[in-house]
């Protein structure tokens, strides 16, 4: 697995606890308090501990610049149809005649950057696989 | 109308040249292993500096290492 791989993994795993936390804790604390759970998304400042020292003097070539590209494409476009999705839900659900909250936007926030990591991540684990 | 494929002789010329490694071929040419795997199955096009490259180590013009059908 080449450290690009090793990365995307691990942005994927990270990404997927902080969101099943989340989620869980949404029954027994509430949406607003649940959110603290993206805190685990912190984590993913310790990648450069997971990709480690590799014996292979490159880390990094023209493959894996492409898979880079083509993965930031494909996690920018989801991304962009969440957030546009974000914002028509954040608008049906709290009409015009009523004040929108801040945790909402911030609830907004952390789930397109969550959706950007798992797509993104996701993508660059699938094309590694597919190549 | 079938798709155009980019096909290489890398495998077979790398075998005649005392058997030269993936990994071998792959520091020759600055690349990782796994992009000379990726070249040789056929699911990854090389850039042309770099088709240049894995020519010249094999002493071949790139015609010779590489083919394309349309």
């Amino acid at each position: 697995m080449v450290a690009q791989q090793r990365h995307a993994l691990f942005r994927v795993l990270v990404t997927s606890a902080a969101l099943i936390l989340f989620l869980g804790l949404i029954p027994r604390v509430g949406v607003w308090r649940a959110q603290s759970a993206f805190g685990v998304l912190g984590f993913l400042g310790a990648a450069p501990l997971v990709i480690g020292k590799s014996r292979a003097r490159l880390l990094f070539d023209e493959r894996d610049r492409q898979i880079h590209l083509k993965a930031i494409q494909i996690g920018t476009g989801i991304f962009w149809v969440l957030f546009a999705a974000g914002m028509w839900a954040a608008y049906w659900h709290f009409h015009n005649d009523r004040v929108v909250p801040v945790t909402g936007i911030a609830l907004l926030a952390w789930l397109t950057w969550t959706a950007f990591e798992l797509c993104n991540a996701g993508a660059m684990l699938f094309l590694y696989r597919r190549s | 109308m079938p798709e155009p494929v980019l096909n290489n002789q890398i495998r077979r010329l790398r075998f005649e040249r005392a058997e030269m490694t993936q990994q071998a071929l792959a520091e020759a040419v600055g690349v990782t292993r796994q992009t000379i795997i990726s070249i040789e199955s056929g699911k990854y096009a090389p850039s042309l500096p770099l088709a240049i490259r894995i020519a010249r180590v094999f002493g071949r013009a790139v015609e010779e290492v590489f083919s394309y059908d349309a």
